[in-house]
């Protein structure tokens, strides 16, 4: 069992729970817009509701990406397969790099923008407890409503870049960079 | 000593002239209660906090006084998401003013046990003339009201940056009361 070439049981753990939520939470974002549009006021209802489950969402993103950021700085990953050139190292940096970036920024422009926007409600965290609103200024919440849309759509540019790069890895490269984050899967010696 | 009895004699006499029929209100009794709409489904609310003078004498309504004074940040929907959201300064902005009032300013009978009460409404320090319909049924000396108005919420500059165009939020706010009040 080669330990140095997988990603620890917390990594993987922390990448596809970060993953599903980061994915439904794009769903849902995408679609808000037909249900709050919708004329039917049992479709709004609807989208309001996927608001709230999103909030929710989003927080716990921005909380298990700080512990994942935590992780990652104090564990070492595992090596890049020596075939990969110069170039494609750096996109790999860049990607993940990106990658952390975007789980912290797009959980917190969507927190400064229910906290700046037109219909201001208060955050209950699936349903239990109120997480209070950032103190930030109400003319901003147009900037915070652009930045949270933009950093979706970057989000799923990078998601689609990263799902083509293991797939590349995986059925091109033939190396084991998919599996050592696959859960239950064992790296090809 | 003769001036004290007299001077309190004149204070009885004032307290009991400006106070002809007082009533207490019995608060577990009683509810002012408003049903918001939210995106066409009502929300029942209720105000778990308010006082009023009442001075009423159903065969002298013309000389009825009657203020009423509703802490706005006792407003309770039972749903956290509108409770929380309605202190807010887009609506009740409680932390600017945290008490309606209303004043009747003319009570006139309708017909048997009915009344209505013309006055003035002021909520988020916007006065609008509001009509009272309510109903008086004594037993004893415990009387029961009921009365019913409609409201805008646009009258007093409620959601409208949220919702000036009632998207989610009805415009009409109908409110019901139930008062139950025992003569002084």
């Amino acid at each position: 069992m080669d330990g140095r070439s997988r990603y620890s049981t917390v990594a993987i753990g922390f990448h596809w729970l970060i993953a599903l939520m980061i994915i439904g939470n794009l769903i849902g974002g995408l679609t808000m817009d037909y249900w709050l549009d919708n004329p039917d006021p049992a479709m709004k209802q609807i989208g309001f509701q996927i608001i709230q489950i999103h909030k929710s969402i989003g927080l716990t993103v921005l909380a298990l990406s700080l512990l994942r950021l935590g992780w990652r700085l104090a564990h070492p990953v595992p090596a890049m397969p020596s075939h990969m050139t110069g170039t494609e190292r750096l996109l790999a940096r860049v990607t993940h790099w990106g990658f952390y970036a975007l789980m912290l920024l797009l959980p917190l422009s969507g927190w400064a923008m229910a906290s700046t926007g037109k219909l201001i409600f208060p955050i209950l965290y699936f349903g239990t407890f109120e997480v209070p609103h950032l103190p930030l200024d109400k003319s901003l919440g147009g900037l915070f409503r652009e930045s949270h849309e933009i950093l979706g759509y970057v989000a799923i540019a990078t998601i689609v870049l990263h799902v083509a790069a293991a797939m590349k890895h995986h059925y091109l490269d033939r190396d084991d960079v998919l599996a050592r984050m696959l859960p239950l899967v064992k790296p090809r010696q | 000593m003769m001036r004290a009895a007299l001077a309190a004699a004149v204070i009885l006499l004032a307290a009991s002239a400006a106070t002809a029929a007082p009533w207490t209100v019995d608060p577990a009794q009683s509810r002012i209660g408003f049903t918001a709409t939210w995106l066409g489904k009502p929300v029942e609310g209720s105000f778990k906090r308010w006082t009023a003078a009442i001075d009423f004498d159903p065969a002298k309504p013309a000389a009825a006084k009657i203020a009423v004074d509703i802490d706005l940040r006792a407003a309770a929907t039972g749903d956290r998401t509108v409770d929380g959201a309605l202190p807010g300064d887009d609506w009740f902005d409680t932390a600017k003013l945290a008490t309606a009032r209303f004043v009747a300013t003319t009570v006139s009978q309708t017909g048997p046990g009915a009344y209505m009460a013309r006055g003035t409404l002021t909520v988020k320090g916007k006065a609008v003339p509001v009509t009272l319909p309510f109903t008086f049924k004594a037993a004893g000396k415990v009387a029961t009201v009921a009365g019913s108005v409609t409201l805008d919420r646009r009258s007093f500059g409620l959601g409208l940056g949220s919702d000036a165009t009632a998207e989610y939020v009805a415009f009409a706010v109908p409110v019901k009361l139930v008062v139950v009040a025992r003569q002084r």
